[in-house]
């Protein structure tokens, strides 16, 4: 590797040499042109040793943009990440662990980085200003689809997405522990020690690669070595605790209810694809008893103008650079800075070999031991003195124009290093509503009201010093595991300074002329700020919706602070009272694909499958979701041209011979208890406390309002012994309302009852030869003769040794059985019917035939138990127990819904034989306008009944029952299918009900 | 959000299902003179408490016991739970 | 049709599922165990615990906990709700009604529940994956039992004896959504099965 090829990487074996792997060099690709860095880069720190300064556009003004930060704050540096399926926007080069082959493009230019075209939005800046959404675009409207829309979208929107499905996985997991702490810093680290020795379950969470946190960017000793080799030594130990789990690059982004919190794992971003089997990102869900946050601070830039032109970068990123990447972000710098901290910044470049033109620090007089360091650097310091423009363009910074007293000097630099002090990560700390407090030593915000079970240590606190975060973080550790009952003998502080941190608070350079940004990412102004102001936008919040200050990626992590104080500064209120913008998890910006993990496509909720499911697939079913299970809609055979067609064929053949119908999904509930039958009594409006042993009976539930909740059968097969059925849909729902019932409302009962759905596969066999083909399927040892089980009758069957239930139960109106076979012999079993079907020229039939059949009979479905209906409305009124109290039997008889005017079941057919009906269709009096007012009900469903030869439906209509005959319209103006339609009875075919007595 | 099962012990939010304000295991007595008024208020009207709550939930993804809940509103500190079922009841293990 | 030509077929709740193979340092190795009788019990009254006391000479523990007695595995799975398993053909719910006569409710769930037991060095990282509890040894002790969910299917989860190995149950409908969510999730640490 040449230094041709890495220009501004510092010498190896130099006093500032960095810490990457020189002896593994990888070669990667920005914009399309080949670079190489080392394993241990960031892309930006690669992109910063190979010379590129202009990494992209800003998002309103085009503006050229560079590196400004080495971390997440990064508001500037967002890149295309890897190419085409992979392709993922908006990503920080700061972030991005360099591997070998990786594709980086630059974003939001056009045509290319370095000539862009809508740069030109500079000169037309006026428009750009706060709110000019809602101002510049407002007329003509008819220009805002045509010429607005496009405009802005070609000119924002920063990154593409890849249009295509993301070929990697993502994963969700669960973790434990007693204490989570967040951050590998001086003060996570000296925590996650101190809980982990006790012995108590440690989880630490660091979301960059390597431990260490600002300890792998400072030139800083811990007993006496470099500090890098603290936290090297300290992760050490740590991984080999067995009570201890080290989780690199896992960046916890939120605090949940309950000591909840969120994390997600990268373990795979830093190759170019995952390995088989293994995701690309995890989302961990992480309870702890405890939590230290050590999450450290970010630094604060100063707003001045034109800092934001490439080179003009965080104090403590120009220290990362050179210490932890050895790299030199610039040969010729000046420092501007707020506080004692940023001055380390001008000793470290000038250690690395840089030339630092000035330390500019707006405060009089500064510690003596600053100014002496820097004159001993050869470095200028001026004191009162403030950077008021710097001058540069793509190629980056030229000059950095300061004032002293008045007075401006002109200071050639290709790096100006900014600090504007430090603001603690308080983001966890306020995700369940505390509320961050002003400190006036630190000119920040510091955590305020913790959540319970959380604890702040280090810069996340405010504690700056290296001592202090070792001490602060060491003792929030051991008190953690304490709490949760832990505890270890006090071990002996490690030795380390507190280096000076004083501050004096500097939002902006108010004697700037020239554009100076707030928040880069989002090209807000310190004039939007004021304009923001005159215009009535003042708090916070108002200010950020209507600037966009603090908005996307970084969440203005560099901005919000200097916005909201130069705001402060304009209104006349004090920072405390001025406060913070609420925030909410991620603290950064996480995938949806690893919120939904494994739950994607087919996978995105569990699916169930009937013993009968492989048979169905094998025969040719056309399946159908219905809730979670799949069933087989209908059989189509070659040759049919449609699935009408094969609904048509499967109705005649049940209604002429026989059909077997897989109804495993409906709910079954196996109830029992002395009191059984009195439970049944309360939560069904019609009487099971008299249905014999031996029978089954249609039932209908309602919910405490009045309103049908559910139908379905069912069966006695012992005094203390039911087991009910429940609609596919609903079985899980009252399954629950049943336990309400019982454990909420009458624990004194004795029933008891559990699901037995899934021990019983159950096959609806009907059609003329139902009995026929069960007779053939038992062989002739059992009776099935109308007086051995009549209609309305169950019985306990054994089939081959095999116990079975049969029910004489019909939804279809023919002659018909349900027979239910344990589970592991479904299968069996639907093959064996199946086969005597066949041979009796019967045929499977799926739900759409079922729909059909029972719309000619009829039956009430999903369609007409809407949870708009009460019993009386679907026909069934009568039903309703006057002799006693049941859910619902109270609210049922409210005046309006014993109304004999509400709409009720009744058929409808088209006047226009072989015309069409459509469900949803509102039914109107002849001739009457289509209004509201004239509504007179609706058509609830609709099938074409190859019984009558024609459509047929089922509505529900003012007054329903007294008006068969009469002609009405049909509105339907959504699918254009005005029509004329007949009521009728519901029932359309064997009223009399003599085919399912047969 | 855990809500601490008695049975279970302390579970994720995911494996309950929220139903409301515990009164609606007060059922009211269907056979008094007022029974109308009284399942009126029972169904339709619920107080609104900025801070504790008792609520009824559901742990259908674990022991299928209905739990009375007790969570501040303002925090979602959830202060305790105890079994619905309590009067008359009896326990199968003692 | 001839009897013989009848003879009815059981199929397991994971058949065609699980094919036996993988490698042999596999991480996660997983087990039908087909050969099962489950019945659900719950006590009707308070002399349930007499009756068992009765039947089994045992007080059953209160709490989510599994005891084994008689070659009857009980797993306290709600506050009155035990599940029951017992290997081999005998049939367990019928014992089960006979012993405790009208102080339960027995079903007979045989064919209701596919179970599996998951064990190998990876198995708690597998099944972090999927089950929001936590399974450290500290926490979920060898008589421990879960009601709980898995990747959003109901399952129940016990400790089989030895310490990285674990029972789940779960309804016979969705044992394929199940087996699809443990066979990706356990491919990186590598996946064996083996017939039972």
């Amino acid at each position: 590797m040449s230094d041709m090829a890495q220009p501004n990487r510092l010498p190896a074996g130099g006093a500032i040499e960095g810490r990457v792997d020189r002896n593994r060099p990888l070669a990667f690709t920005f914009d399309g042109k080949s670079y190489s860095g080392y394993a241990g880069d960031t892309l930006a720190s690669a992109l910063i040793a190979a010379g590129v300064k202009l990494i992209g556009r800003s998002f309103k003004y085009h503006r050229p943009r560079g590196i400004f930060s080495a971390g997440p704050e990064e508001p500037n540096a967002l890149i295309e990440l890897r190419g085409g399926a992979r392709r993922e926007p908006n990503t920080r080069a700061t972030t991005i662990e360099l591997y070998d082959g990786l594709e980086a493009a630059s974003q939001n230019r056009w045509p290319s980085l370095a000539f862009d075209i809508l740069a030109i939005n500079q000169i037309a800046s006026p428009l750009f200003v706060g709110g000019f959404y809602y101002k510049t675009f407002m007329w003509p409207a008819s220009f805002w689809e045509k010429v607005y829309e496009p405009l802005i979208r070609r000119a924002a929107g920063l990154g593409r997405a890849s249009e295509s499905p993301d070929p990697d996985h993502y994963e969700k997991a669960y973790a434990f522990c007693d204490v989570l702490v967040v951050g590998s810093g001086p003060a996570g680290l000296a925590a996650a020690l101190a809980a982990g020795r006790s012995g108590a379950r440690v989880i630490l969470c660091e979301d960059d690669a390597q431990l260490g946190g600002r300890l792998l960017s400072e030139r800083q000793t811990i007993d006496d070595a470099p500090a890098h080799l603290f936290a090297a030594a300290a992760g050490g130990e740590l991984r080999s605790l067995p009570n201890v789990c080290v989780m690199s690059r896992t960046q916890v982004f939120g605090a949940y209810d309950s000591e909840v919190y969120g994390a997600l794992e990268r373990v795979a971003d830093h190759v170019t694809a995952p390995a088989a089997g293994v995701p690309r990102q995890r989302f961990w869900h992480i309870a702890a008893k405890r939590c230290v946050n050590a999450m450290g601070a970010t630094e604060r830039p100063i707003v001045f103008g034109g800092n934001d032109r490439p080179g003009v970068m965080l104090a403590s990123a120009v220290r990362t650079y050179l210490n932890r990447f050895g790299v030199l972000p610039g040969r010729k710098a000046v420092v501007f800075t707020t506080n004692d901290d940023g001055w380390r910044t001008a000793a470290d470049l000038v250690a690395a070999g840089a030339q630092v033109e000035a330390v500019v620090d707006p405060r009089a007089s500064v510690d003596e031991n600053l100014t002496k360091a820097a004159a001993a650097g050869g470095v200028r310091v001026l004191l009162g003195g403030y950077i008021v423009n710097v001058t540069g363009g793509a190629r980056g910074v030229t000059s950095a124009i300061v004032s002293v007293a008045g007075k401006r000097q002109i200071l050639t630099a290709d790096l100006v290093a900014v600090s504007g002090g430090w603001n603690p990560q308080v983001a966890l700390t306020t995700h369940r509503g505390g509320k961050p407090r002003w400190s006036d030593a630190l000119s920040t915000f510091v955590p305020g009201d913790l959540p319970d079970g959380m604890t702040v240590a280090g810069a996340a606190n405010g504690d700056l010093g290296l001592a202090e975060s070792l001490r602060k973080g060491s003792e929030a550790g051991a008190a953690a595991a304490a709490a949760c009952g832990f505890s270890a003998a006090p071990a002996p502080q490690p030795r380390a300074e507190d280096e000076p941190t004083a501050v004096a608070p500097l939002w902006h350079v108010a004697e700037s002329r020239h554009k100076a940004f707030v928040d880069l990412q989002n090209d807000v102004t310190a004039d939007d700020i004021t304009l923001a102001h005159a215009e009535g936008f003042r708090s916070i919040e108002h200010l950020k919706r209507y600037t966009t200050l603090g908005m996307a990626t970084d969440q203005g992590k560099t901005s919000n602070l200097n916005g909201h104080a130069m705001m402060a500064a304009l209104t006349g209120q004090a920072m405390s009272d001025v406060g913070t913008i609420l925030s909410r998890p991620p603290h950064q910006p996480v995938a949806i694909g690893a919120f939904a993990g494994h739950h994607r496509d087919r996978h995105f909720r569990p699916t169930r499958h009937t013993a009968g499911h492989a048979w169905a697939l094998e025969n040719g079913a056309v399946m159908v979701e219905a809730g979670p299970w799949l069933r087989p809609q209908y059989f189509p055979r070659s040759g049919e041209k449609d699935w009408l067609t094969t609904v048509v064929r499967e109705v005649r053949t049940v209604r002429s011979v026989v059909g077997v119908c897989d109804v495993s999904t409906l709910g079954r509930i196996d109830i029992q208890g002395r009191d059984a039958a009195a439970f049944l009594d309360r939560v069904y409006v019609n009487t099971f406390s008299t249905l014999p042993v031996g029978k089954a009976r249609y039932g209908v539930m309602l919910r405490e309002d009045g309103f049908v909740m559910d139908d379905g059968t069912t069966s006695r097969f012992a005094e203390d012994h039911y087991v009910m059925s429940t609609t596919t849909a609903n079985a899980a729902k009252i399954m629950q309302h049943l336990e309400f019932c019982h454990q909420a409302l009458w624990p004194e009962l004795d029933v008891s009852m559990v699901s037995v759905t899934e021990q019983w596969s159950q096959y609806a066999v009907a059609g003329p030869k139902a009995r026929e083909l069960l007779m053939q399927l038992y062989g002739p040892d059992v009776d099935l003769s109308n007086d051995a089980l009549p209609y309305m009758g169950c019985r306990e069957i054994p089939l081959r040794g095999i116990p079975t239930r049969l029910f004489r139960i019909s939804f279809s109106g023919e002659l018909a059985y349900e027979l239910a076979v344990p589970a592991r012999y479904g299968a069996a079993v639907l093959e064996a019917l199946m086969a005597l079907c066949g041979a009796l020229g019967g045929c499977p039939y799926g739900t759409e035939a079922q729909s059909v059949m029972r719309i000619e009979k009829g039956h009430v479905a999903g369609n007409e138990l809407n949870g708009q209906t009460v019993a009386r409305d679907l026909g069934l009124g009568r039903m309703m127990s006057t002799k006693r109290d049941y859910i619902g039997r109270v609210m049922a008889g409210r005046p309006a819904l014993m109304a004999p005017d509400r709409p009720t079941l009744v058929g409808i057919r088209p006047v226009e034989k072989g015309r069409r009906l459509t469900a949803g269709a509102h039914i109107l009096p002849g001739g009457a306008a289509a209004v509201a007012a004239n509504d007179q009900g609706y058509v609830t469903s609709v099938a074409y009944s190859p019984t009558c030869e024609g459509w047929i439906g089922l509505a529900l209509v003012v007054n329903g029952p007294a008006r068969h005959g009469e002609r009405v319209h049909a509105f339907d103006a959504m699918r254009n299918n005005d029509q004329d339609v007949v009521i009728c009875s519901p029932v359309f075919v064997d009223p009399e009900g003599v085919r399912l007595r047969g | 959000m855990r809500i601490p099962c008695p049975f279970c012990g302390v579970r994720d939010l995911t494996e309950f299902t929220y139903l409301g304000d515990a009164s609606l295991a007060q059922r009211p007595d269907p056979a008094s003179p007022d029974a109308a008024a009284r399942f009126h208020e029972y169904v339709h009207l619920r107080d609104n408490p900025a801070g504790l709550h008792d609520e009824l939930w559901y742990h259908g993804g674990g022991c299928r016991s209905w739990l009375t809940v007790t969570r501040n509103t303002r925090t979602h500190v959830i202060e305790g739970a105890k079994l619905t079922r309590t009067s008359k009841s009896w326990t199968a293990t003692s | 049709m001839a009897d013989a030509a009848l003879q009815l077929k059981a199929r397991s709740a994971f058949d065609g599922l699980l094919v036996p193979g993988g490698p042999k340092d596999a991480g996660i190795v997983v087990t039908e165990r087909k050969d099962l009788q489950i019945a659900t019990v719950i006590a009707r009254s308070s002399g349930f615990a007499e009756a068992i006391k009765t039947a089994y000479g045992i007080a059953l523990p209160s709490g989510p906990k599994r005891i084994v007695v008689h070659e009857i595995t009980l797993l306290g799975t709600g506050p009155r709700a035990w599940f029951a398993l017992r290997a081999g053909e005998r049939p367990l719910a019928s014992d089960l009604e006979q012993s405790l006569g009208e102080h339960a409710a027995v079903a007979d769930q045989s064919d209701g529940y596919g179970v599996l037991r998951v064990s190998g060095a990876k198995v708690r990282a597998l099944l972090a994956k999927g089950v929001p509890i936590d399974l450290h040894p500290r926490a979920f002790a060898a008589d421990d039992v879960a009601v709980t969910v898995c990747s959003h299917i109901g399952i129940m989860l016990w400790r089989s004896d030895a310490d990285s190995s674990f029972d789940i149950a779960m309804f016979r409908s969705l044992c394929g959504s199940f087996w699809s969510w443990l066979s990706e999730s356990a491919e990186e640490f590598g996946l064996r099965v083996e017939a039972e």
